[in-house]
C-alpha cells in the first residue's frame, strides 16, 4: 500500500474506533485524536482546536469537525474518509439499537454511571494535552479559567465561546 | 411501535431531503434542536409520536455514538431500515460538513495572514476552556453517592495522570477506566453526561 492509501486507512481506523468514545454526547473522540495525530506533531495544535471549533459553529451534528481533521490530515481524501469513519460505527449501532431497543438498553445502561466519568477524564487529557502544546501567558490562564467557569456554571455555549474567544482574537491583533 | 413502522415507511429520497434539510437547520447539538425536530418528525411529517422521539433520542444518548447522529440513524432505520440509517446518516453530516471543509480550505489558504495565527491561538484557549469546563461538569453533573464519587474522581484524575505523566496509553487507560468503573460504579437515576456537547 501507498503511504497516502495507508493514511487513509489509518483515519478510517482511528475515527471509527474514536466515535465509540462519543458515549453520552461527551467528547473523548478528541482525546483519541490528539493522542494520536497531535501529540505525535503530525497535526498542528492550532488546526485540531480550529477544526472543532468550526464543528460548533455549523448546522447539524457537531461531530462533523472530524471532516476537517481529516482535510488536514489527507485533503478531500482524507474529509471523505472521516465522514466514512464516523458513520460505520454509527449505522451499525444506531440500527441494532432501534431494532432492539428493549433488550440493548440494559446492557448499555451498565456502562453509562461510569461512561460519564470516563468521558470527563478524557476530555481533561485532552484539554491538558493541548495546552501542554501551546505555551500559555498568565493573563490567558484567567482568561481559559473564565471560560471553565463559565461553561461548568452557566451553561456557555460552546458556539458563542469558539466565536467570542475569535472575537477577542482579533481584537487583540488590531489594538497590536 | 410496529404500527407506527409500518405506516410511517419512506422512500430513500424523501428520508435523504429530510435530513438533509435537518442537517442545514438544526444548529447546537441535539438537544438544543428538540423544537425543531418534534416540529417537522411529529407534527408535520408524523414519522413518530412524541413518546417515540423522547425515547429515541435517550436511546441515542445511551449508545456509542455522536448522539445527533445517532438519533437519525434511528428515526432513518425506523422509516427506511437499513439504506434508510444510511441515507440519514449522510444526509444529516452533509451541509456542515461541506461547511466545515469550506472554513478549512479558506485557513489553509488565508494560512499567512497575521491575524489569523492570533484568532487560532484565542480559539484554541476557548477550545481549552470548553474542554475543561465539560469535563467538570460531567463530573458534577454524575451526582452519586460517596464510594461512587470517589472511584470516578479516581477514574477522572487517572486517566490524564497515566496518559500524559506516564505516556501510557488512552485507549488502555480509557477502556480498563470504562470495565473498572462500569464493576464499581451504579445509578440507574441520574444519566448526567448525557446533555454535554
Amino acid at each position: 500500500m501507498s503511504n497516502n492509501a495507508s493514511l487513509l486507512v489509518e483515519i478510517l481506523a482511528v475515527i471509527a474506533f474514536s466515535t465509540l468514545f462519543s458515549l453520552g454526547g461527551g467528547n473523548g473522540q478528541l482525546a483519541i485524536i490528539q493522542d494520536y495525530w497531535v501529540d505525535p506533531g503530525i497535526l498542528s495544535p492550532a488546526l485540531f482546536a480550529w477544526a472543532y471549533a468550526i464543528g460548533n459553529l455549523v448546522p447539524g451534528p457537531k461531530c462533523s469537525f472530524v471532516a476537517g481533521i481529516g482535510y488536514f490530515l489527507a485533503g478531500f481524501p482524507g474529509a471523505l474518509v472521516c465522514l466514512v469513519g464516523i458513520s460505520i460505527p454509527t449505522v451499525i449501532g444506531a440500527s441494532l439499537a432501534a431494532h432492539w431497543h428493549d433488550h440493548l438498553k440494559r446492557y448499555v445502561a451498565l456502562f453509562i454511571p461510569a461512561s460519564g466519568y470516563v468521558i470527563a477524564g478524557m476530555m481533561l487529557t485532552a484539554g491538558t494535552g493541548l495546552a501542554l502544546n501551546i505555551t500559555i501567558d498568565p493573563v490567558e490562564y484567567v482568561f481559559v479559567a473564565l471560560i471553565v467557569l463559565g461553561v461548568w456554571l452557566k451553561r456557555w455555549d460552546p458556539g458563542v465561546v469558539v466565536l467570542c474567544s475569535a472575537g477577542i482574537g482579533v481584537l487583540i491583533h488590531l489594538s497590536g | 411501535m410496529k404500527n407506527q413502522n409500518k405506516q410511517s415507511q419512506l422512500p430513500i429520497q424523501s428520508i435523504c431531503w429530510l435530513f438533509f434539510v435537518l442537517g442545514c437547520t438544526c444548529f447546537g447539538g441535539m438537544w438544543a434542536a428538540i423544537d425543531r425536530l418534534q416540529r417537522e418528525l411529529v407534527e408535520r411529517r408524523k414519522l413518530l409520536t412524541t413518546d417515540d422521539q423522547k425515547s429515541l433520542m435517550l436511546a441515542a444518548a445511551m449508545i456509542p455514538a455522536p448522539k445527533f447522529l445517532a438519533f437519525a440513524v434511528m428515526v432513518g432505520y425506523r422509516v427506511g431500515g437499513i439504506w434508510g440509517a444510511v441515507g440519514s446518516s449522510v444526509a444529516i453530516l452533509l451541509p456542515g460538513t461541506l461547511i466545515v471543509i469550506a472554513a478549512c480550505v479558506l485557513t489553509i489558504t488565508a494560512s499567512e495572514h497575521p491575524a489569523l495565527a492570533i484568532v487560532q491561538r484565542y480559539v484554541g484557549l476557548g477550545v481549552i476552556g470548553l474542554l475543561a469546563g465539560n469535563a467538570v461538569r460531567m463530573f458534577v453533573g454524575e451526582g452519586l453517592d460517596r464510594d461512587s464519587i470517589l472511584f470516578g474522581l479516581v477514574i477522572c484524575l487517572g486517566i490524564p495522570v497515566y496518559v500524559i505523566l506516564h505516556e501510557g496509553s488512552l485507549i488502555i487507560a480509557a477502556c480498563a477506566s470504562l470495565v473498572l468503573g462500569s464493576l464499581t460504579i451504579r445509578s440507574d437515576t441520574r444519566p448526567g453526561s448525557a446533555d454535554v456537547e
